[in-house]
Parts: C-alpha cells; structure tokens; sequence
C-alpha cells in the first residue's frame, strides 16, 4: 500500500469523549432526516391521528354507560380520569410505525446492503430512524387526542408530575417496543415471514397492554398475569402515572420497565450477534 | 502491495426447496428439503491501488456476493480476503470509512428528501469535518453537475440524475476503493456514458481504486484496464480489458430501421447460395463490403435488417456509412453481444484450444444437503 493510502487508512486519534460526541452528533442526525422524511407523509400521519377522535369518542361513550351503572368510581378512575386514560395510552398505541415491514423490505429488496455497509451500528441506525418517525406521529397524536379528551370530559384532573413523569415513561415505553419488535424482525434470519409473529405481538400488546381498560379494572387472575407481562410496561405503565400519579407506583413501573428494557435488550444482542453470521442479501 | 487481497474465498448459501402446490407445500413443512448452493467457488485474485477492475460474469455468477463479502456484509464460508489490509466481515465498521458501495438497482437516497439532506447526513455518519465535507461536496457536486437536483427530492429525479447523486454521495468521505454493482443498470445511452465518464475521471485525478460489476459491455470497454471474469462461482478468465475486447469483445449487433427495403442491400452468393451486404465502401467505388469481410447478415425483414460485424475484420464506421450513403436509416442500435455470450465463447474457445483451466459449463454447483428440521 503506498503512504497516501496508509495515511487514508490509519484511524485518526479521538478520545474516548470525542467518540461519544460523534456518535450522539451521528444517531441524532439520523433521527432528524427521519422525522424531515415522515414530514412528508404528514397527511397520512393527520389522518391517523384523525382516526383518534372516533376511537376516542365510541370508547369514552362505552366507559360514560358503564359509569352510569357502576356509580362514578370504577377502580380508583372516574369518568374523566379514564377518558384521559385512553386518550394517553391511544396517542402512544397509534404512533406505532411499521417498523417490522419496513425492515423486512429492506431485506427483500436488498437495500440493507447500504445500511450495513456503514460506519455505524444498525441496530442504533434503526433506533434514531424509529425514534424521528414515532416522535412526528406522537407529537399530532397527543395534539388530536388532547382535543378530543378535553371537548369530551373537560380538563384533565391530572398533577404537574404526571405530566412531567409522563415523557419519561413514554421514551422507555416506545424504546421497549422497538427492542421487541427488532428482535422479531432479526427471526427473519431463521423463518421465512416475520409478519405473524410481529402480528400476534402487536393484538398482545393491545388487549394484555391495558390500552381499552387499565389493568386495574381487569378480573383476577388475569390482572395479575398482565402486570407481570412486559406489554403493560409500553401501554398502561405510561397512561396509568400521567392520569393517577403516585410515587410508589411510579417507581415500580419505572422498576419494570428498566428491567424489561434489560431484558429484551439482551435477546436482541444475542439475536443480533448470530443473525449477522446468517445474513444472505437479495441480489447475491 | 495489494490493496485487496483474495484467496480460496467461498460462500456457501442453504436454501429450503419446496415442491409447487399444496402437497409440495405440506412435505416441505412435513420434511423440509435445503440445498447447498455455492454462490462463489474458491475464488482468488489480487487489486493494487488505483487499477480499475471489471468483475464480470452472466446472472447468478456470484459478482455481488464476491462485494459483499470484500465490504465486509457477508461471512464467508471460507477462504480468506483483505481489503485495505482489514477483514472485512471482521472489521466492516472500521473499513466502511475507507470504502464506498454503489449498487444500481437500490437506493441510499431518502426517498421524500432532496440528496442535500441525504449529503449533510452522510457527513454525520462519516464524522467529517464541516468544512472539509462542504468543500468536497461542492467539488462533487460541480463534477457530477447535481447542483439543480440537490434540492429536488429524490423521489422526483430521473434513474440517470438519481445514480449521478448516488455517486457523488458515495464518494463524499473519499473512499480509496469503490465498488460499484451495476452503476449503469437501467439507464439510458446519454446517461450511460457520463456515469463511465466520471468514473474514469475520478480515477484518473483522485487515483480512486474501482471494482465494478457489470452486465454491460460497454462498461468494461470504456472503463476498465483488467477484467476477471466468473461463472458458476469461479474465475474464468483475469487479464487486460484489451485483450478481452480483442478476443470476446470484437462482435458487435447493429440493429437498422431503413427507409428503404433491407433486401436492396443485400445479394445472394452464386456460389454458396449466402446473403451478403452488397454495398461500396465511401470513397473506394469499388472495393465491395462482402460477407466474408466479418460481416453476417442475422436478418433482413422488410424495412429492418440486423447485421453481426466482427470489428477486427471490418470495423463498423465505414460498413455504417456506406448504409447511411446508401438510403436514409430512420433508426440505429449497435449493441455487444450478450454477456451469457462472451462467456459461451470463451468456453468454444477454451475447448478448441484444448484449455482446462476453466471449468465445466454445464458442471452443477448444487449439492443437496441431508433434510433437517
């Protein structure tokens, strides 16, 4: 090799804090060019979000009879806390983007070869492009839902930490179901269509997630299976602390998720490393 | 010294087999059957720095698995390769800074954003420096002429604007190998050209090592100094681009639409019965272009009239305007024959001449391999 090319190739000389500011600089990068380009399906994403205001309103007029029977208190929520309830938990449920079928066309098409043959991890590659599109539709979705909620039981009864726990939890939540979901994604290095598996999670998340009726409200022992099951992490967790604060609760949901996080974050590291050895691109 | 260095790779895919309809479907579930296809034999060659290679070889012959294995994407099954004396599927992170792939049937462009954003993104992933990157990105983009697309998104470009784009952002971290799969795939003559052009353009004044995969003649012809060519997974055939077009690449298909009728230039041998050009060459009133000049007729239909020209024994310009000279041609197509062709001719050639280097053409690369569950 001749000294150009030498000099070329040597790695220049970063410390350890120069490597991390790049990275951030790198995967943040990643994540605006995501959220510019969702930017451009934003009538797709307002009409999603549009799509709120039905559910919003056929299941706040479910809750408001069942009210009517049961009296004004129905496992700690009243009519107005559980319509914020469901708005919460609606805005993160409807941010969701098709992730599992993005990356699955990507590998049909062959497209991954770019991806891969980059400086950077493309697990993190896939976070920020996830990140920058759910950002865009939760943002609309909390707008939409917010209105809805407000035009249909009033103000929120809700206090400054809720709102301030709220974010917190949110980022855990749609961080625990990217890991989730990526890893179904990474099955498709052994079976040939992912898309049932990340089907049946997905109808999981909705019922066992406590996204229609939280967790409380559910017949034991069903209640207690589904607190223990990682989905109320993504769905009830977040809605339940932003409408009914309460330190020790909070805690423990944030407890859970973290732990969650660890989890599925270790099986998709140990899915991750074997499923790059399987790797066979489209096209060669 | 080498920058890249290849030997005895190979790659070795296992893929499930199923039977069509139902029961075919049910005995795959029931007992799935997987065969072991060697996508690339033991394949070994070396690159030095600057040269410009064509990796060449019909559909399936293993070209883009030889660069995803050389860009780090694939394992291999076995063998060894360095590229820019990294292990590519060893060190791919570290190597991507120092390479640059360009595949023409897939996109690095954001589809709904115009390629200024997809630059100033690259540049982040890269970590170059902002004013290095703005000054290499104003330099590529005069270049590549992209200025009026760079705020078009990309969604909205020509194939031919789009690949223009897809190169210069390729090139924005000044990669010292590229790897180009099928650049020039899809495109038109015009735009064709230019990518070849800029190529060779920036081989010439950046030193840019090329490797380029290729279906299309022309693309070797214009661009490269040495091609390897591979079939059924295996090198066939490594030496200079001139002596490829001399031996394989010399015949070319001109294709005609003639205002007049095509049988007007054609006479029929007395002797052997054949149908030949019948048309003097400008400028030699008497000197008459004949069939055993290199020149066969494949087809002559009312108005259209396809002709094979061997170019070492009659080179095209005067065979062509002594057709223009003769009646007005509304439409003209030359094109080289067929890779799968070039390929089959080499192995004709092989088998004259008695050479056993190159493997069997028909030989079957497949094995199946013991069901399992």
């Amino acid at each position: 090799m001749d000294i150009l090319l030498k000099e070329r190739t040597q790695a220049r000389p970063r410390g350890p804090k120069t490597r991390f500011r790049l990275a951030c600089s790198k995967y943040l990068a990643i994540l605006r060019v995501s959220a510019a380009n969702n930017l451009a399906y934003i009538l797709e994403v307002i009409f999603r979000a549009l799509f709120l205001i039905v559910l919003i309103f056929v299941i706040g007029q479910l809750w408001k009879t069942t009210f009517a029977q049961h009296g004004s208190l129905l496992a700690g929520f009243t009519p107005n806390t559980m319509v914020w309830y469901l708005a919460a938990a609606e805005i993160i449920a409807t941010s969701l983007p098709a992730l599992t079928r993005t990356i699955d066309q990507e590998v049909r098409s062959g497209e991954l070869a770019y991806l891969l043959g980059r400086p950077c991890s493309y697990v993190l590659y896939n976070y920020s492009r996830y990140l920058g599109e759910r950002l865009v539709r939760l943002a609309l979705n909390a707008v939409v839902a917010a209105c809805v909620a407000l035009i249909f039981v009033g103000p929120p009864q809700i206090g400054l930490v809720g709102v301030l726990a709220w974010p917190v939890m949110v980022f855990l939540a749609i961080t625990i179901e990217f890991v989730c979901y990526f890893a179904i994604v990474l099955l498709a290095f052994w079976t040939e269509n992912t898309q049932p598996f990340a089907f049946t999670f997905s109808r999981l998340e909705l019922v066992l997630g406590g996204v229609l009726i939280p967790i409380e409200v559910f017949p034991q022992p069903l209640r207690g299976v589904a607190q223990i099951l990682p989905f109320s992490t993504m769905l009830y967790g977040p809605s339940r602390i932003l409408v009914r604060f309460n330190v020790g609760l909070f805690g423990q949901l944030l407890l859970q998720q973290v732990i969650t996080l660890m989890v599925a974050g270790l099986i998709l590291l140990v899915l991750y490393t074997l499923a790059t050895r399987r790797v066979s691109i489209n096209g060669g | 010294m080498p920058i890249i260095e290849v030997e005895g790779l190979y790659k070795t895919f296992r893929t499930r087999e199923r039977a069509a309809g139902f029961a075919g479907s049910l005995s795959a579930f029931i007992k799935p059957q997987y065969r072991a296809r060697q996508a690339v034999k033991s394949t070994s060659f070396t690159l030095e720095a600057g040269e410009v290679l064509a990796f060449i070889g019909p559909n399936g012959a293993g070209k883009s698995t030889t660069i995803k294995m050389l860009t780090g994407i694939l394992y291999p099954s076995g063998g060894r390769a360095s590229v820019l004396g990294f292990v590519p599927w060893e060190q791919r992170r570290k190597l991507a800074y120092h390479i640059a792939s360009v595949y023409g049937q897939k996109s690095q462009l954001w589809y709904h954003l115009p390629p200024q954003d997809t630059f100033n993104l690259l540049a982040r992933i890269y970590e170059l420096d902002e004013s290095e990157y703005r000054k290499r990105r104003d330099f590529l983009v005069e270049v590549f002429e992209i200025a009026e697309h760079m705020r078009t998104p990309a969604r909205k470009l020509s194939l031919g604007e789009r690949m223009r784009c897809e190169l210069a952002a390729a090139l924005l971290h000044k990669p010292s190998v590229v790897f180009l799969d099928e650049p020039t795939i899809g495109l038109d003559v015009i735009a064709k050209q230019r990518i070849r052009d800029l190529i060779g353009q920036l081989n010439a004044e950046e030193g840019l090592t090329v490797f380029l995969t290729s279906h299309d003649a022309g693309d070797i012809e214009q661009v490269c100094k040495r091609a390897i060519v591979i079939n059924h997974g295996e090198v066939v055939l490594d030496a200079p681009v001139a002596r490829l077009k001399h031996d394989y690449l010399r015949v070319k298909t001109v294709d005609l639409l003639l205002e007049g009728q095509a049988t007007e230039l054609i006479a029929s041998d007395s002797e052997s019965g054949q149908q030949r050009l019948s048309i003097q060459l400008p400028g030699s009133l008497h000197e008459e272009i004949t069939s055993a000049e290199g020149i066969k007729i494949l087809k002559a239909n009312g108005h259209g009239l396809k002709l094979e020209i061997d170019t070492a024994l009659s080179p095209l310009e005067p065979v062509i305007a002594a057709i223009m000279q003769h009646g007005h041609v509304i439409d003209m197509t030359i094109s080289d024959p067929p890779m799968e062709e070039i390929i089959a001719t080499m192995y004709r050639q092989a088998a004259r001449t008695g050479n056993v280097a190159l493997p069997d053409e028909e030989e079957r690369v497949e094995t199946p391999l013991e069901a399992t569950s």
